[in-house]
Order: C-alpha cells, then structure tokens, then sequence
C-alpha cells in the first residue's frame, strides 16, 4: 500500500507492503526486500553453506549429475544441472574437495534449498 | 469504413476455445469479449488461480502441471474444446501453437483452428523446408552447407568455401546441442566430428550442416498477414535483437537499423514466402541483418509475443484479425491508411533475480500495480494472491510503450518501468532499465550479442544509504501497526467502507 513517511523533516511516499517476515518496499523506482527472518531459516542457496552443503538455488528438475561420491572436484567444476522454467542453471562447486554425499539423483523435482550433496574440503590435498 | 464480408458468414464463431494460459490467454479473452464471442479456457490444475481463469466465460481442466500432460497434451486440449461447445480454438504463442498435428487433430474434430493450414504451419515451420522454400524464391539465406557427403574431409572444405567463423549444427537437434563454432582450419575437423559425434548422442543421427556464423547481427523481423482473400500483407518490421540465450527480452517496432530500401526488400521477402504456401493469418519471417545484408532466418507460424509493439505503431488488432480472418471476413478496414507512426518499445518482465545471475523467482504475488497513462500497455495474467510456478515460462508480464519517436518511447519506458511495483516476486526490471539506458541501445546499434558482451554478469546490489533505513524502519513500524490493529483500518476493526454500501 501507499504510505506516507517523514524523513529528517521531508515527506516521503512510498509502496510497501508486508507478507509474513518481508518487507518489500518500492522506493525512487526500486524494489527492495528485507527480509526480518532468522538467518538460520534463510538457507542460501547454489553455494556452500558453512557445513560445505550445496543447496538448489531454487525449485526445479535436476538434469545432470556430473559428479559422484568421492569424486575430488576442483572449485568453480561442474556439479549439477538443474532445469526450472524452460530454463538450464549449471551449479558449480564452490569450493575444492571431496564430494562425500550425494543426496539428489537425475530426473528429481528437488525445492528450493534442498540439499544437494556434501563436500568434505579437508580430504584434497592440491 | 463498413467490414467488407468476403464470403457468406457461415463461419461465425459463437465460442472459442484458448489452448494457453498467463498474458496472452487473457489478451485473447479481451479480444474475444469485444468481438461478443464466449471464451473457454483450457487450463493445467494451479492455473485455476490465474487472472484468464477469472475471465473466461467458461473452463474445462485438461491436466495436471507438468506441459507434457496438459497444454502440450493435442488430445486433451481437443477434448476439452469438444466437451465445452466450442467452435473454435486459438493457441496462443507457445505450447501447441506452431503443432501442425494439433492444427490436424482440431480441424478433423470439426475445431476451427486460429492460424494458418496445417500444411502451411509443417511447410514453413520446418527449418531445412522453409529454407528450401526461401531459396526457391531467391531469398537471401546465411551461407552454408547441408549436402548429405558428411565426409569430414567434404565438411572441412566447405567450411573453408563459406569462411570463418562457421558454425555447425546438428541437423535433426536444436537447443544448442551439437553445435560448435568454428573460427579457424587448426581445429576445425576436431569440433567437427566433436559435434558429430553429440549430434549422435542426442539426436540419433551423426548428420550435421554448416552455417556461416553471423557474429555481430542483428534481429529483424517482418510481421505479415494472410487475409481470407487469400491476401498476404506485411505490416512493416521489428528489432529484438537484445536477446539472452535466444530468449528475447526487448522487441520495438520499427527497427532503427533499416534503411528504407532494406525494408522494403524485407517486406517482400516475407510476403513471398506467405504467398508461396498461402499463409492465412498472422506470421512472422525471421532475419538476421548484418553489414548492410539481411538473411533469411526462420519463420513462426503464429502470433509472436511481441505482437503489441507492430499493433501500436500501425494502429491494428492483430488478434482481432486472426479471429475475423478464421470468420472468412475482411480485415483492417482502414487498410489505405495503414502506415507505421511513431516508436513502441515493449520489454518482458521475467520472474528471476537480476542480482543472482538471473534465477528463477517463485512465489505469490503480493502486490501488482502498473502506472498507467497514455501509450502504456500492461499485459498480465496475473494479480495479487496468484503464484508464480516453478512448471511454466517465467515470462510473467509484457510493459509496451508508444511515444511520437524513438527517443520519447525510451524515456517513456525508463519512467514505467521505475514506476511499476511488483511485490513477491524478483524481476529483471532493474537489468531493463540498465540495458535500456547503454550506449549500444540507445544509438540502436544493439546486436544480438549485447547480452552476453556486457550483462553476462550479475547485477551489483544497489546502495543501502542511511536515508533508506530510515524509511524500512519507517515503513515496518507503520505496517506492524496496522497489521496488529492500532492503525486506522487494522485488523479487528470494521471496515470504515462497509457502513457506506448503499444499493444504487
């Protein structure tokens, strides 16, 4: 909705609205999210979390699994593929190691955030 | 001026099926309620929350999400028609809408298909036939070779005849696969035969054809229209050459790169090809154009998704017209006075995020509003509380503008695109408004390389200053208090509005 804010003294206008813990907000021809979740719930996603995770970066099909358990890959390799709206999305390793899970498989609808293997960056010597 | 009825109206479409979904679904339930013809909307299960869902007069579910079981699905489409009385069915852009077979299946069902034959549609909308064709009548087509000696040694040499940079193609593929561009002799046989040999991995057939790589073109294309005289027009030209991985997402009608002699050759060429296979309805001849020469790309047998810039500028109805045609009547009764004014510019909304290399964004709408004015059109087919899917185009909008010239449609566009406010979902209107506002487009010297040359990359995050924190907190605070009821119309609180209804 429309709002009507005064900062230092100046009248502002703005669209915002609210939906659950989101704010989005429209200000001078931008969009702006913020989000006031807990960072433990916002699972970023397509890159390696701290526990060496890669995680789908959004809902989709997964294509092609270029890796396997145990495979030694090096960072910015090729892991997945994913397919969402008519569109490919390559996932490449954020890191080097060692892949020690593999938790989806070719043809699965995986969500957004879903775990899709592990890498173990202790085990690569280079 | 009066419609001019060609034949005797036997053909008068009470009810019309739409085999699509989204924008243009509704865009042709508009054109079908001002026509006083009754819509069926032929839908997958999630699309009863969609804004086509809304206004169709009627609706029948023909599957489930996925587009194999439901809009790619010939028979179910077909049935559904049947089973809803519809005379006739318009497939959109998309889906089943270039399907010589589903053109069949409706026509031997009694359906009236909204488009051109059947064996129009298989003539031109197969590559190698509709290059057959453009050859035929002298059309200028990319250099090539597509000789059946498939010897590495005969493809070597042809693409030494052509010139680097070639490009070879799988013949029965598409989609990038068993494709590889070549730009010199050293490793020209290895890519070759690398491309053979995914070409059979793919596709089954080892057969590739070479094509001279056009490496700085430009894409150009020519609206043309088959009346039910029988009639092929062309309704003058449009550029959408910035293009992402083949996905197109700026088009503008004219192009600012044809000299008026080109243009005319264009027209033409296209009507040529039209009249050749006695094109009815509405078509799109694809070229490319570089240094001067256009070359014969492909043809869409169907409306394009750009459509509405080629309506702006010439004043017509080109849905509208494909409905009268499949009438047998007359179209564009002020066709004397057809010519091109002005400049309009339509950019595509996708659902993906500009700052995250382009991923999809899903999620419900929340809120959706288009600042609307003069020579701006909005086509949606969504509203707020709708969700945007993971299982179909991310293409959730269209934002086309018409200004007096080139110049004024840019900055027209610029302003609503800052302007209009999409809530739920990310979209590309920053990276829009960024491509909008390059050198290379705004001198309209775009190729369809100017994607990758310069956007190949995400976006940097805007500037979070103190002045905006300010008004998140601001905004939050006022949001929060009207969400736990001490604001004026809170939850908990009776609607201010509700006292004043009165029967009128």
């Amino acid at each position: 909705m429309r709002l009507e804010l005064e900062i230092n003294g100046q009248k502002v206008i703005v669209e915002s609205e609210l939906a659950g813990t989101d704010l989005w907000l429209h200000h001078k021809g931008q969009t702006w999210l913020r989000s006031f979740a807990p960072v433990a719930t916002r699972r970023a996603g397509g890159r390696k979390t701290d526990a060496g995770e890669l995680l789908a970066p959004m809902p989709g099909k997964v294509t092609k699994v270029l890796t396997q358990v145990d495979a030694i890959v090096k960072a910015g390799e090729v892991l997945i593929v994913m397919e969402a709206m008519k569109m490919e999305y390559i996932l490449k390793s954020p890191q080097a190691g060692r892949i020690t899970s593999l938790s989806c498989e070719l043809g699965q609808q995986v969500n957004l955030g879903q775990k899709l293997l592990q890498i173990d960056p202790v085990a690569v010597k280079s | 001026m009066e419609e001019v009825t060609l034949k005797p109206i036997n053909r008068k479409i009470q009810r019309l099926a739409i085999a699509n979904r989204g924008e243009v679904a509704v865009r042709i339930i508009r054109a079908c309620q001002e026509l006083g013809i009754e819509t069926v909307l032929l839908h997958s299960e999630p699309d009863v929350a969609t804004l086509a869902y809304r206004l169709a007069d009627r609706h029948i579910c023909i599957g489930p999400a996925p587009t194999a079981q439901s809009y790619l699905n010939i028979s179910a489409n077909v049935q559904g028609a049947l089973a809803q009385g519809a005379q006739a069915v318009h497939p959109g852009f998309g889906f089943l809408s270039e399907n010589a077979d589903f053109a069949e299946a409706c026509a031997k069902a009694g359906l009236l298909f909204i488009g051109p034959s059947p064996e129009a549609i298989r003539r031109l909308g197969d590559k190698v036939q509709a290059k057959a064709i453009a050859r035929k009548l002298g059309l200028p087509l990319v250099p090539g070779y597509e000789g059946d000696d498939q010897s590495i040694l005969r493809l070597v040499q042809a693409a030494e005849t052509i010139g680097y940079p070639v490009i070879v193609k799988a013949a029965a593929g598409g989609g990038g696969r068993g494709m590889k561009v070549l730009t010199d002799s050293s490793s020209a046989k290895e890519l070759i035969e690398s491309a053979q040999r995914e070409a059979l991995s793919a596709f089954g057939s080892a057969q590739v054809f070479l094509e001279k790589y056009l490496d700085r073109a430009k894409h150009i294309e020519m609206q043309i229209f088959g009346d039910a005289s029988g009639r092929v027009r062309h309704l003058w030209d449009r550029e959408c050459s910035v293009q992402r991985r083949h996905q197109k997402m700026i088009e503008e009608a004219l192009s600012p790169s044809l000299t008026s002699d080109l243009r005319l050759q264009m027209g033409q060429a296209a009507c040529w090809l039209g009249e050749e296979v006695g094109y009815q309805g509405a078509g799109t001849v694809e070229f490319l154009l570089q240094d001067g020469k256009f070359y014969f790309l492909e043809v869409n047998t169907r409306l394009q998704v750009e459509h509405p810039v080629t309506e702006l500028v010439m004043g017509v109805d080109l849905v509208k017209a494909q409905i009268l045609t499949a009438q047998g009547q007359a179209v564009f009764p002020d066709s004397e006075n057809l010519a091109p004014r002005g400049h309009a510019i339509e950019c595509r909304i996708y659902a993906e995020d500009p700052y995250q290399g382009g991923i999809p964004s899903i999620g419900k709408i929340i809120e959706i509003k288009w600042p609307e004015g003069p020579g701006r059109r909005f086509e949606c087919g969504l509203e707020a509380g709708d969700e945007v899917t993971s299982f179909y185009d991310s293409m959730i909008a269209k934002v086309i503008v018409w200004d007096e010239s080139r110049v004024r449609a840019m900055q027209k566009m610029q302003r609503v695109l800052a302007d209009s406010i999409i809530f739920g979902v990310r979209t590309n209107i920053p990276l829009l408004q960024k491509v909008l506002a390059h050198p290379e487009f705004v001198t309209g010297r775009m190729t369809t390389r100017m994607m990758g040359q310069y956007f190949a990359d995400s976006l940097p995050l805007p500037e979070v200053d103190p002045e905006l924190l300010a008004i998140f907190e601001q905004a939050n605070a006022k949001l929060q208090s009207l969400v736990s009821g001490q604001g004026p119309i809170g939850r908990g609180q009776a609607n201010p509005f509700q006292s004043q209804w009165r029967g009128v």
